[in-house]
């Protein structure tokens, strides 16, 4: 029954270290069932090293501390065990370059096979017709014969369908698809967009999608955390961020952004640029380029709740109300 | 598939031409091979009929040009120095040879790949620093050093083992070893390097993320990956074996392949020597194509860069 209260996902105060180099700051955030959640931020704000280090994937050399809970469960530093329970089968992530992200040896049909006998013990007939099946869903057409393709036969927007359909294949509650169309082209793009969307109603699973990209993320989901230098800087359900952002970051965001739609008005581009992460400013991280800064702004800056669903890591923002 | 192959068998090929050619030129410019076959203290007629008998009249470039030739039709001649088929005496001691060798080569990969692939998965722990300094100095100490050191400690002192090899199973240990550790060390390094570029592939990562065990990522992802990258190596270890084995059958005085060209080399054998020499480069380069071959099997991204 406590079941009902513990959010799916609920990272709290996470750091996230590499040798004295903060590249995560006191990340907080909560993921509710079928939630869709999008994280934005320019590159090295800290996007996919939050969520590899929620799944023990960052490697030796960063220290994690906080606390990642999955259904009340630690999960964040936790023993192997428990992780290899968790990865692929609760939390399945597909990543940025799918080519390279698949085994170069192993042909598509191979690689989906394993993540099927491992999270749900199919062999014989079943296997075979549940990784056509599978690769179906996710548009790979002919799938019967494609499936013994080599990842290097394939184009790089098949091959990140296939991760798409790896990732599906322990039937997880969570997707987390870590710029999943940075490198592919536009129209490909938009394509494994829609079938993130489509898939993400289909199962109720929660999706995370990373991006450096606000208007790849508002197009999929309903709430948006903004990263900056390692930090969530505001997070927003998806309109009311683009009807009025709060933070002068994200302000600076929108402004910046091309309108398609939208009215028309000048791009402007924020002015200077993102600290290094070994010359954090001890204050508000984005105080030197910020043109609203005061005095209280050398204090380091929290996220805090400003409204139902809304928080922000702005002074200025609680003292206008 | 069929262009890859038939490239490599043409580099083949002209790789045993360069050795014949080689060989050939060799044999016939080092000394006066009528004078040691038949002994300083000769008649001086016997030494101009037994010229005239082998072709040593001939002017240089033609005793050249008609050994590589008759090299390369497969006819290596008559060793002067038994009467017997250059080919048979070398083919009496290839087993011999392979006795050494192939425990060597099973002794090397077996010890040498899982020590690399350890050191490369605990990377920077006791164990890699361990398995790295006993490779340094298995690199840094030459072959027939570590064979006198075994001689020495398993032969003089302790009385254990024959120090000159009899082609039995006590005989072999010596050489077997002294050849098996003159390469385990480069090959642990290589295998940890190799496991080391693997390691930090992104689909390395997607199998941890799977949801597979660390044991299951290095058996199914890692160590293929590896493996396909050292498979050219290990064609190079065959040739490095056979090399080995010259020194370690002097050490030994063991009847291979190895001591026989020592033997032929000093007792100027123009046919023996050649014999061994255009033998042991088309094993190696037809080792080297197999090898290939096998990887582009395992790996068809191979096929597609070309050559
Ligand atoms: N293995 C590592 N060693 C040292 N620093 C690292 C390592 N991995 C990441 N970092 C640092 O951590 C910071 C955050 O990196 P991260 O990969 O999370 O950024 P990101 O927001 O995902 O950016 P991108 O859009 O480029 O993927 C960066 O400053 C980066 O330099
Ligand atoms: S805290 Fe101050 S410096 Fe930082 S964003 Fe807000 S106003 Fe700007
Ligand atoms: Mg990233």
């Amino acid at each position: 029954m406590e079941d009902h209260v513990q959010p799916l996902l609920s990272i709290d105060n996470l750091h996230v270290d590499f040798g004295g180099v903060e590249a995560v700051r006191d990340l907080s955030l909560t993921l509710e069932r079928g939630q869709t959640l999008g994280v934005v931020g320019e590159s090295g704000s800290g996007k996919s090293a939050s969520w590899l280090a929620a799944l023990g994937l960052i490697g030796t050399q960063a220290s994690c501390y906080g606390s990642v809970r999955l259904h009340g469960m630690e999960i964040l530093n936790a023993d192997k065990r428990v992780l290899t329970q968790v990865r692929g089968r609760r939390i399945a992530i597909v990543f940025q370059d799918p080519t390279s992200a698949l085994n170069p040896l192993r042909s598509i049909g191979w690689q989906i096979k394993e993540a099927l006998r491992l999270h749900r013990g199919l062999s014989g007939r079943p296997l075979q017709q549940e990784t056509e099946r599978l690769l179906t869903r996710v548009g790979i057409a002919d799938a019967a014969r494609r499936k013994n393709a080599l990842p290097h036969e394939m184009s790089g927007g098949q091959n990140q369908r296939v991760m798409i359909a790896m990732a599906l294949a322990g039937e997880p509650e969570i997707l987390v698809a870590d710029e999943p169309t940075t490198a592919l082209d536009s129209t490909i793009q938009a394509q494994i967009l829609d079938l993130l969307r489509d898939i993400q109603r289909e199962t109720g699973m929660a999706l995370v999608l990373i991006s450096h990209d606000l208007a790849v993320v508002s197009e999929v989901c309903d709430q948006v955390a903004v990263m900056y230098a390692g930090q969530i800087i505001e997070s927003a359900p998806t309109a009311q961020l683009f009807a009025k952002p709060l933070h002068p970051y994200t302000k600076g965001l929108l402004a910046a952004q091309p309108t398609l739609d939208g009215p028309a008005r000048p791009m402007r581009p924020i002015r200077g640029t993102t600290p290094r992460p070994d010359e954090m400013p001890s204050g508000c991280s984005f105080a030197p380029r910020c043109d609203l800064m005061i005095t209280p702004c050398r204090r380091p800056q929290t996220l805090r709740h400003v409204a139902p669903s809304r928080s922000v890591a702005c002074v200025r923002v609680e003292m206008e109300g | 598939m069929i262009r890859f192959v038939a490239i490599r068998l043409l580099r083949a090929v002209l790789t045993v031409l360069a050795v014949a050619l080689f060989a050939a030129i060799a044999m016939r410019v080092s000394g006066d091979p009528a004078v040691i076959a038949l002994g300083p203290t000769a008649p001086a007629e016997a030494i101009a009929a037994y010229r005239v008998q082998h072709g040593l009249d001939q002017p240089l470039v033609v005793q050249i040009f008609v050994q590589f030739t008759a090299l390369l039709s497969g006819d290596f001649g008559i060793s002067p120095l038994n009467g017997r088929s250059a080919l048979q005496v070398v083919s009496q001691r290839v087993p011999l040879t392979l006795l050494l060798a192939i425990p060597a080569l099973l002794i090397k990969v077996l010890v040498g790949i899982p020590a690399g692939t350890i050191a490369a998965i605990r990377q920077n722990s006791l164990l890699d620093r361990l398995v790295m300094s006993a490779s340094v100095i298995g690199i840094a100490i030459p072959n027939f050093v570590i064979g006198l050191g075994l001689v020495l400690i398993f032969a003089i002192n302790l009385g254990v083992l024959p120090s000159s090899g009899q082609p039995n199973l006590p005989g072999m240990i010596m050489p077997v070893l002294t050849l098996a550790l003159a390469g385990i060390g480069t090959l642990a390094r290589f295998t940890r390097s190799s496991v080391l570029g693997v390691i930090n592939q992104p689909h390395v990562r997607t199998a941890y993320a799977k949801g597979l065990t660390e044991r299951q990522v290095i058996r199914r992802h890692i160590l293929p990956n590896a493996t396909a990258a050292m498979f050219p190596v290990l064609g190079l270890m065959l040739g490095s074996v056979l090399a080995g084995t010259v020194v370690v059958e002097t050490l030994f005085s063991w009847p291979g392949i190895g001591s026989l060209l020592v033997t032929a080399v000093a007792n100027r054998d123009i046919y023996v020597v050649p014999c061994i020499l255009v033998l042991s480069s088309v094993v190696m380069t037809l080792t080297n194509v197999g090898v290939d071959v096998l990887q582009a099997l395992r790996d068809p991204r191979i096929l597609q860069r070309g050559r």
